[in-house]
C-alpha cells in the first residue's frame, strides 16, 4: 500500500514538472506587419526591418521585457540620395552602429495602456524613454502601438539645423507572436 | 541509502535547482539577462523533470539488467547531455545579445547529469552494493 502510495506520489511529481516544462511561456517574436515611422516637418520615413523579442505577461509586469532592434540600412525617406546621406557618420553612421536598440526597463499600466520605460540606443549613445503603448491581442499575436518624441540632438543624429527639426515623432505598430 | 525515488529524485532537482539558480542570476548579474528566453519558472520545472525522469529511467534499468554494466546508462545520459547542446547552438533566440546565448545554456544542459554522476550510487539498492 505504502509502495503504491509512493508510486503515485512519484508519477504526480513526474508528470506535473513534465507539464510546467512544456508549457509555452508569455515569449513573442516580432512578427511581420511591423512599422516604424517618423515623423518631422521634413524630413518623414520609416524603417523597413526590425526584429526582436518581448516577454509580456499581464499578471507579471515586473518580469515583461522588450528587446528590440531596427536595422538603419532600411531607413526610407522617400528620397534615395536622403537615405544614403542618412546612414552617414553625420547622421545615424551605419557602418560603426548599424542598429537603433530599444531595451525596457520597467512597464507599467496607464490610463491608456502602458507605459514602457527603457534604454534607446542610437549611435552608441543610451538614453531613457518612455514610451506609450496601447496592446491588442489576437489569437497568439499581441500588437503594441503608439508614438513618442526622439531628440535626436541628445543622440548626436545630424547638427542642429534650420531645415531638419530637432524633434521627430515616433510612431510604431510591432505585431508579436508567441514562440 | 536513499532507496526511495522519489526522495533522490527530489534531492537531484533540489541540489540542481541551487546551482542552477545561482548561475542563472550570476549571469544575469555580470553579463546578460536571458529572462525573456528561459524564465526562472521553467529552468525549475525542467530539472525537477529530468531528475524525476532519469531516476525513473535508472529504476528500469536497474530492474532489467540488475546492476549489469550500469557505466552504459551513465555513458547514454552523458551523450544524450552532449547532443543536447546543439539545441541552443542552432537556436534562433532574438534577443539584443543573441550570440552569447549559448554561452548562457550550454552549462545548464551539464547540472543535472553531472549531479546525476555525483549521487546516482546512493539509488543503488544498499544490499547488492
Amino acid at each position: 500500500m505504502k509502495n503504491i502510495f509512493e508510486s503515485i506520489l512519484f508519477f504526480a511529481f513526474l508528470i506535473a514538472s513534465a507539464a510546467f516544462t512544456f508549457l509555452p511561456i508569455d515569449h513573442y517574436i516580432v512578427s511581420s506587419g511591423y512599422t516604424i515611422g517618423f515623423v518631422s516637418a521634413d524630413p518623414s520615413g520609416s524603417f523597413s526591418s526590425m526584429s526582436g523579442d518581448i516577454y509580456f505577461d499581464d499578471a507579471d509586469l515586473a518580469n515583461s521585457k522588450f528587446n528590440l532592434l531596427i536595422d538603419v540600412s532600411t531607413i526610407s525617406t522617400g528620397n534615395g540620395m536622403r537615405n544614403k546621406k542618412a546612414q552617414t557618420a553625420e547622421w545615424f553612421n551605419a557602418t560603426t552602429y548599424p542598429n537603433i536598440k530599444f531595451k525596457s526597463t520597467s512597464i507599467v499600466k496607464s490610463t491608456t495602456g502602458y507605459l514602457i520605460t527603457g534604454d534607446l540606443t542610437m549611435r552608441g549613445i543610451t538614453k531613457t524613454y518612455s514610451i506609450p503603448a496601447v496592446k491588442t491581442k489576437s489569437g497568439n499575436t499581441i500588437t503594441f502601438r503608439g508614438s513618442f518624441s526622439v531628440d535626436r540632438i541628445e543622440f548626436k543624429v545630424g547638427k542642429k539645423s534650420t531645415v531638419v527639426p530637432d524633434k521627430m515623432v515616433v510612431t510604431y505598430v510591432v505585431p508579436a507572436t508567441k514562440g | 541509502m536513499l532507496s526511495k525515488p522519489i526522495i533522490f529524485a527530489l534531492l537531484l532537482a533540489i541540489v540542481s535547482c541551487v546551482l542552477g539558480i545561482s548561475y542563472f542570476i550570476s549571469f544575469k548579474h555580470f553579463l546578460f539577462d536571458y529572462i525573456t528566453i528561459i524564465p526562472l519558472w521553467k529552468l525549475i520545472a525542467t530539472y525537477f523533470f529530468l531528475s524525476f525522469l532519469i531516476t525513473l529511467l535508472f529504476k528500469v534499468y536497474l530492474r532489467l539488467f540488475a546492476q549489469k554494466y550500469l557505466w552504459v546508462f551513465n555513458l547514454v545520459l552523458v551523450l544524450i547531455s552532449f547532443c543536447s547542446i546543439l539545441y541552443p547552438i542552432q537556436a534562433q533566440v532574438f534577443h539584443p545579445d543573441e550570440e552569447f546565448f549559448p554561452v548562457f545554456a550550454i552549462p545548464l544542459h551539464f547540472i543535472v547529469p553531472l549531479f546525476w554522476l555525483t549521487f546516482y550510487h546512493l539509488i543503488i539498492p544498499h544490499e547488492n552494493h
